[in-house]
């Protein structure tokens, strides 16, 4: 989301995404390692994928939520925006679905440039709404932040 | 950096840490260990007796707390191959046999309280499992099971 104004949602780092999805382990593990030992790496890296992508969705999904409901009644930002998001929403469930799939059928490791595509997916959707929050007057930020508050915590 | 504690101050802390009381530990698992050791376990908070009689007591928390989360990302987004060679060289240096050791981390899970308390859930996630899988790698080596 750029500068963290206040507790908005916020996405894994991208840096964290890649080490997880990264081949050199695997390379690590496959050469030097018992079967026994490759299975439970494949496992556990498998279960972070996942749990990765499900983190990131959730957090796309609360940005939404930001969006939709805090910073639409607040700020009533063009249509054009509100388009673009959906559109980038679609994206990134399209993407997620195909990153889940594939941790499914061949493990994390085929899913590396699907998960990169989704951090970049996601980042957009973050940048677009944190753009708009930028510039704001205090009294306005903060009437934005207590709503996003009070929304959260329902 | 708030409360009027000064970037340089922390820096210099960090590096009187890094030359003196870390110094001798063999490699970064030990140093990481003893780090979090330094935090109390109610509080959250660090505290080094040397470390604030030199500085004070909330430049040596600071540098304390920024040195354990340096360190932590180094491990993190380090490759499994440099954490396993740390993991061995800390087993390798502990006072217990390394196979035993290498036990009671698998039973107790002590790295457990090794991550920063900030630290983001995904990246403990992610850490907690690189260190199950090189505990796992360093079982099957022969230098860490010298009897069998």
């Amino acid at each position: 989301m750029g500068e963290r104004i206040f507790a908005t949602p916020e996405l894994p780092p991208r840096a964290l995404g890649e080490r997880i999805f990264a081949t050199p382990d695997w390379d690590f593990i496959s050469i030097q390692s018992p079967m026994r030992i490759q299975r439970m790496f494949l496992q556990e890296r498998k279960a972070v994928a996942l749990s990765w992508l499900r983190h990131t969705r959730e957090q796309v999904r609360q940005l939404r939520r930001f969006h939709r409901g805090t910073l639409r009644e607040n700020l009533r930002p063009s249509a054009a925006v509100g388009v673009r998001l959906a559109i980038d929403a679609a994206r990134f469930r399209m993407v997620c679905d195909t990153a889940r799939l594939l941790i499914w059928l061949g493990g994390p490791f085929w899913a590396r440039w699907m998960a990169r595509h989704a951090t970049t997916v996601a980042e957009q959707m973050a940048y677009l709404p944190g753009r708009l929050l930028v510039g704001l007057d205090a009294r306005r930020m903060s009437r934005i932040k207590n709503d996003w508050l009070r929304r959260s915590a329902a | 950096m708030g409360n009027g504690v000064k970037n340089i101050q922390v820096e210099e802390a960090i590096q009187d840490l890094k030359q003196r009381t870390l110094a001798e530990m063999p490699g970064e698992i030990a140093r990481l260990v003893y780090l979090s050791s330094t935090r109390d376990y109610n509080t959250g908070q660090y505290h080094h007796e040397g470390l604030a009689f030199q500085f004070t007591e909330e430049v040596a928390r600071k540098a304390l707390e920024a040195y354990h989360k340096e360190l932590f990302h180094k491990l993190l987004f380090g490759s499994l191959e440099h954490l396993v060679y740390e993991l061995q060289l800390y087993a390798g240096s502990a006072r217990v046999p390394p196979s035993e050791l290498l036990e009671v981390w698998k039973k107790l899970e002590p790295y457990r309280i090794t991550i920063p308390l900030d630290c983001d859930p995904l990246a403990a996630e992610f850490f907690f499992s690189n260190i199950r899988i090189a505990l796992s790698v360093l079982e099957t080596r022969p230098e860490m099971n010298p009897a069998g």
